[in-house]
């Protein structure tokens, strides 16, 4: 009896472990999938298949005659877009289109860098004066208004963001935050919106471009660490080593990531603006998908993309809104219908980046002059060319993204030195706050040829090091260094962009002085010698400026042109005596006479004439501006990639990329438009 | 029958005498032309008359691009391909050898090939202005450009030389 009662127990036990095994394998996979259903909810809003598929050109809303300077996203879909001209406009997806509705002027002092909206119809508004606004755009009204804590900074980026209030271990609830991204400090702040107290910081950024926040990840895109960078809640700075990307063309990699949206636990949108393209990219930095590629020819969209920076996604619709401020529009790109080929561009695999004129170039000052030195902005490079042939030739290059000598992140300026010898040049360097000189140890005479060796390094500085040890340069922001100028008595003026202000060095880079600290400077754009004084253009102020080594300041133009106010972008003292500038807005090339104060429209004035603006007299997004000896004006005609070229008879010279040339045989360019 | 233009007159010998001497000038032309040097793509030590001047059989004296910084480098006169070996030197200033918080850092590399040394390479500062770089390997024939990067406080300067590696 007693075996028998053990043997029934024993049955008993094997059979509800049989049934436990059973139930177990059946809900297993049940419970297992309900855990990753729950960890990755994401997937069930945007399925990766929908992600694949994101980057069909739907259309293009364009301001030709204002341009945008900011977007956001807006709580009921559609996006807001701000223009320099400080006109708020709302733009909301109706049956099968983006419709603009009426838009309102927003009062600020700068030129509007960055917009949130915090509330249904309250926007946080930043401007490139170090400023912000809370903006109520149902009373049209400023609510409250904030113009930084003492020292300089420019505020570029906004978010919103979740604080946890926990009470012992618990979270209890939370307090929206601002978070605020500023260009000058390199550093993300969280503020208090109702009083604006700063309550924490996170530094170490160089030239942090957006923030986007999921939940408890807080993501910044900075253009000069070409990453993007996460910030931990308690620490006091981004996590660099670990942010996902770096300088490059292939999938993943960024050359000046830009706009930035989180679109859920997994995934993000950068838009990764000198290559010309949006990318969909995993948390762990994997590349999943991208689309777009540079305009083939001028102004043309129809999804091509020509330096994308800010993106809206508007979940509700399905929509990428991508804001291309050098051309004046917003494209809008859907989901591809699954049985629709992609564009053959999406598939295109880029082998390396795709050399462009930057902002800046320089011309040597020698008896034969030969050499053309060229910011190339996409590839952190400074191209050398032989400017003698109709085309100029490259024949070296120095640079590459990186921090090591000879390397830059972000260069920002060039020129070259006046002495004898071999030609010297200069180059500013904002990410890594250093100048660099190199030599081109070629004479004019030497035949042509392509060598990788020929420009050496000569020296650097490092100006926050410099900046430190100097009397009177030290401040709260380490110098940015901008435009730079080389005087004939071998002082080099460089542009501190972190306040307006010149620093003056000797031809070894030792510290002489300051210049324009009291000048009124708001944005110093360009600078170039002026005999015993620098001629200086600030596109905020809108003002030609001559600032004298002895201290004196005298203004040279201030305000609007012909009616239509101006961006200055370059400037130059002609040999005739007059003073010409380039104006960035007006895509004009201008003329001042000193004396009497007139200007003259020399380029550039076929406004509403010719949409391409790649005429023969077109200039569109003129920036540096350089006058030979022989009296030859060079323009960087930077929105055109191409270099234009005024001799004294007035001929004019065209050279750069074959699309944008004047004579340039080009179809229509866009279709779709609204 | 023979063909007509047998029974034609050949070319005149002013012909024949301008065809050969349109190709002896075009064969001297391009003697010419081969025997050029392409300047400057082997500079001359007349042109940058420093960096390539040799002090001792197994030394190079190099200079840097302002001249503030002299630097004698110890290195072997055969450059060994693919074997490591050690790179030491002296730097000096106007006043002498440089200060000990003076940084160094060697280098070498090949533009042409457009790479450096295959495994980076560490200086060690020393006193009285020498330094020392272990593990220098040229890992392929040809030309290298030696740098010898120097940086004091905010300032940095390069000297350079070429050495070829047979």
């Amino acid at each position: 009896m007693a075996m028998n009662k053990s043997l029934s127990k024993t049955r008993l036990i094997e059979s509800v472990t049989e049934i436990s095994l059973l139930v177990i394998l059946i809900l297993a996979p049940i419970l297992a999938s309900g855990q990753l259903w729950a960890a990755t909810p994401d997937l069930a809003d945007i399925p990766v298949e929908t992600l694949e598929r994101l980057g069909l050109f739907h259309s293009v809303l364009e301001w030709p005659e204002d341009a945008p300077a900011t977007i956001c996203g807006l709580s009921q879909g559609g996006f807001a877009l701000l223009t320099e001209a400080q006109q708020l406009w709302t733009v909301r997806w109706n049956e099968s289109q983006f419709d603009r509705g009426e838009s309102q002027s927003v009062p600020l002092k700068g030129k509007p860098s960055c917009m949130l909206e915090w509330d249904k119809g309250i926007f946080v508004i930043g401007s490139d004066l170090g400023e912000l606004v809370l903006w109520d755009a149902r009373e049209s009204k400023v609510l409250r208004r904030w113009d930084g804590w003492g020292s300089p900074w420019e505020p570029v980026a906004l978010s919103q963001y979740e604080d946890p209030i926990t009470a012992g271990n618990k979270k209890e609830t939370s307090v929206s935050r601002l978070l605020v991204a500023d260009r000058i400090q390199g550093r993300v702040l969280k503020l208090d919106i109702d009083s604006g107290v700063l309550l924490h910081s996170w530094n170490g950024f160089i030239d942090p471009t957006a923030i986007s926040v999921f939940e408890d990840q807080i993501r910044v895109s900075d253009r000069g660490w070409h990453r993007v960078i996460s910030c931990m809640p308690g620490e006091d700075q981004g996590r660099f080593d670990q942010g996902l990307g770096d300088h490059g063309a292939a999938p993943g990699l960024f050359a000046g990531p830009w706009g930035l949206e989180i679109i859920s636990r997994n995934w993000m949108l950068v838009s990764d603006r000198d290559n010309h393209r949006i990318q969909v990219l995993g948390r762990h930095g994997m590349a999943m998908h991208h689309w777009g590629l540079h305009s083939l020819i001028p102004r043309e969209s129809n999804g091509r993309l020509h330096y994308p920076e800010e993106i809206v996604f508007d979940r509700d619709n399905m929509h990428v809104a991508v804001l291309e401020p050098s051309e004046r529009r917003v494209q809008v790109f859907s989901v591809r219908d699954p049985e629709m080929a992609a564009d053959p561009a999406e598939s295109w695999q880029r082998v390396d980046l795709v050399s462009h004129f930057g902002e800046s170039w320089a011309i040597d000052h020698g008896d034969e002059s030969f050499l053309l030195v060229v910011v190339e902005p996409d590839s952190e490079r400074i191209s050398i060319l032989d400017h003698r042939q109709q085309s100029p030739t490259e024949i070296d290059d120095v640079g590459g993204h990186g921090t090591k000598v000879t390397r830059f992140r972000t260069p920002s300026g060039v020129d070259f030195m006046h002495r004898p010898g071999y030609p010297r040049f200069v180059v500013s360097d904002r990410g890594n706050r250093r100048l660099q000189m190199f030599e081109v140890r070629r004479p004019p005479s030497a035949l042509v040829v392509r060598e990788p060796w020929i420009t050496a390094f000569i020296r650097s500085v490092d100006l926050s090091q410099l900046a430190a040890m100097t009397p009177g340069w030290n401040s709260d922001v380490d110098p940015i260094p901008g435009a730079v100028a080389c005087l004939k008595d071998g002082q080099i003026a460089v542009v501190d962009q972190g306040q307006p202000r010149i620093l003056l060095l000797n031809d070894q880079f030792r510290a002489l002085g300051l210049l324009g600290e009291t000048a009124g400077l708001k944005k110093i754009s360009a600078i170039s010698e002026d005999g015993n004084g620098l001629l200086v253009a600030d596109s905020s102020a809108q003002k030609i400026v001559r600032l004298g080594l002895d201290g004196s300041v005298k203004v040279i133009h201030s305000g609007s042109v012909d009616g239509v106010s101006v961006q200055p972008a370059g400037v130059a003292r002609h040999a005739d005596g007059s003073i010409w500038w380039t104006d960035s807005k007006g895509h004009r090339l201008l003329k001042t006479n000193e004396d009497s104060g007139e200007t003259l429209v020399i380029l550039g004035d076929t406004v509403g004439e010719n949409r391409m603006k790649t005429g023969e007299r077109d200039l569109y997004r003129p920036a540096a501006l350089r006058i030979t000896k022989d009296g030859k004006v060079w323009i960087l005609d930077q929105g055109n990639h191409r270099g234009v070229v005024l001799d004294k008879e007035g001929v004019l010279k065209h050279f750069g990329s074959a699309t944008y040339l004047p004579n340039a045989k080009i179809g229509t360019p866009t279709k779709g438009e609204s | 029958m023979n063909p007509e233009y047998e029974k034609s007159e050949g070319p005149g010998w002013w012909i024949m005498a301008l065809l050969v001497i349109s190709l002896v000038l075009g064969l001297a032309l391009l003697l010419l032309v081969g025997c050029q040097p392409l300047s400057p793509s082997v500079r001359s030590v007349e042109e940058v008359p420093f960096e390539m001047v040799k002090v001792a059989s197994d030394q190079i004296l190099m200079v840097t691009g302002d001249r503030s910084y002299r630097v004698l480098l110890n290195i072997p006169e055969q450059l060994p391909e693919n074997e490591e070996f050690t790179v030491s030197g002296t730097v000096f200033d106007a006043d002498g050898p440089v200060s000990d918080e003076v940084r160094v850092h060697f280098d070498a590399g090949m533009p042409q090939h457009g790479h450096g040394l295959a495994i980076d390479v560490d200086t060690e500062r020393s006193v009285k202005g020498e330094f020392l770089t272990p593990g220098v390997r040229f890992h392929m024939k040809g030309r290298w450009l030696l740098t010898v990067d120097i940086a004091e406080g905010p300032h940095f300067e390069r000297a350079r030389a070429w050495v070829s590696v047979k």
